[in-house]
Parts: C-alpha cells; sequence; structure tokens
C-alpha cells in the first residue's frame, strides 16, 4: 500500500486501505470503486450531474495526482465535460 | 449546427480547463503525470514558451516573417513563404488554425485510445474547416 494521502488511522484510510487489501486487490480500483459508488448515489438521489461535478472535481484531481497513469483519461473526459458545461452555460447563448 | 464562435469557445474553454488540471494536480503532488506539456494548444501558442509575462505584450502578439535567405533555397519558394508566412502570422490566421487540430492534441495527451482520438479528431477537423470557409465566405451557420 504506498502511503498517498490516506490517512491509515482514520476510518476512511482504513477502509481504503482494507478494501485495497482484501476486496479489489489494488488502490486504483479502490478509487475508481469510491467514484462509481458517488455517481451511483447522486443518481439513486436524482442530483443533476452539473451539480454533482461540483463535488466530484477534488476528488478526482486529487485520484489524478497520485494515480495519474489510471485515471488520467477518466479525469480528461470529465475536464472536458465541465469546460463545454461552462462554456454553454456562460458563453454561448 | 453551430457557428465558429462557440468552436472557438468550447476549444478555449477545454484549453483552459485542462490547463488548470494539470497545474491542480502538479500542486498536489509534484510527481504527478504531466499531460498538458505540448505547445500545440491554442493558449500555449499564445504565451511565450508556455510562461505568461504581462510586462511585454508585444511579444504575444503574431509577428512577421519577411526575410529571403539568398544562400539556400530559390527565390520563388523564398518568396513564397514570406509571403504565406506574413499572412497566417501577421492576420492571426495562423492562431485560428491551431483551433482544427486542438482537439486531437488534448485527446492524445490524456491518454484516450487512437481510434477514438482518430474519429474525434477528424471529424473536429472537418467541421471546423468548414466553418471557417463558410466563415470567410460570410455565412451565418
Amino acid at each position: 500500500m504506498p502511503a498517498i494521502f490516506i490517512n491509515t488511522t482514520g476510518t476512511m484510510g482504513k477502509i481504503i486501505e482494507t478494501a485495497s487489501n482484501n476486496l479489489t486487490g489494488s488502490l486504483t480500483l479502490t478509487l475508481f470503486l469510491l467514484l462509481i459508488v458517488v455517481i451511483v448515489i447522486a443518481l439513486i438521489f436524482r442530483l443533476p450531474f452539473d451539480l454533482l461535478s461540483v463535488f466530484l472535481v477534488p476528488l478526482i484531481l486529487i485520484f489524478m495526482a497520485y494515480q495519474g497513469q489510471s485515471f488520467l483519461a477518466i479525469g480528461g473526459v470529465f475536464l472536458i465535460y465541465l469546460a463545454i458545461l461552462v462554456a454553454k452555460n456562460w458563453f454561448i447563448k | 449546427m453551430g457557428n465558429l464562435t462557440t468552436s472557438l469557445v468550447v476549444v478555449l474553454m477545454i484549453n483552459a480547463f485542462l490547463i488548470m488540471g494539470q497545474s491542480a494536480i502538479t500542486s498536489i503532488n509534484p510527481q504527478a503525470s504531466n499531460f498538458l506539456t505540448g505547445s500545440k494548444t491554442p493558449l500555449y501558442s499564445f504565451s511565450q514558451n508556455g510562461t505568461l509575462n504581462e510586462s511585454n505584450i508585444n511579444d504575444k502578439l503574431p509577428s512577421t516573417d519577411s526575410s529571403v535567405s539568398v544562400t539556400t533555397g530559390n527565390i520563388f519558394t523564398d518568396t513564397w513563404n514570406a509571403v504565406k508566412n506574413w499572412f497566417l502570422q501577421s492576420t492571426g490566421i495562423n492562431y485560428v488554425l491551431g483551433i482544427l487540430s486542438a482537439p486531437y492534441n488534448f485527446l492524445k495527451a490524456i491518454m484516450l485510445p487512437n481510434e477514438f482520438v482518430l474519429i474525434i479528431g477528424s471529424l473536429w477537423y472537418m467541421l471546423t474547416l468548414y466553418l471557417i470557409i463558410n466563415f470567410l465566405k460570410g455565412g451565418t451557420d
């Protein structure tokens, strides 16, 4: 387990570390699962994706910073989606 | 069908968000992977060598190329090159033409599959080229 941003004494750190070791097998898959869980919860509560993207930005940026090779495409597509959203709402009337 | 302004705004906003994302992840983790290092994107080509220096804005404006070499090449191609570069750079068309290939470079930078990048890049190139020609002809859509 690479000592990145996980505080292994905290609750979330323990959950991520245990999930990586016992459930998914890799930190990348755990983080991807975390991302999917957040999106699924938002879909269940019918949260609009525009609003959800505000919460997902820091999450995805941190994933990209520490697991860059794995999350670069996901984060890049997400940033492109955000850019088109901003261009559509702010500049194109 | 969109117009040329829509294409420019979308490409510039994608470029801005990718640059901000790159600087954000580099700020979080200095060893993070660099995905937007090339100079082929519109915003990077606006600045000099990827750094902005507001003190001398004349460096950011398109420059002209009017020199003709007398030792290499020949008078016809050199004259043609000088005239072509003058038109491309002094009028800013070179900058606008960078919009055509910008999505290809973006999608390659974030490591999407080659086939996907080829399809999106070629679609964008053809449609934006049509929009530029249509704009020069005076059309609106």
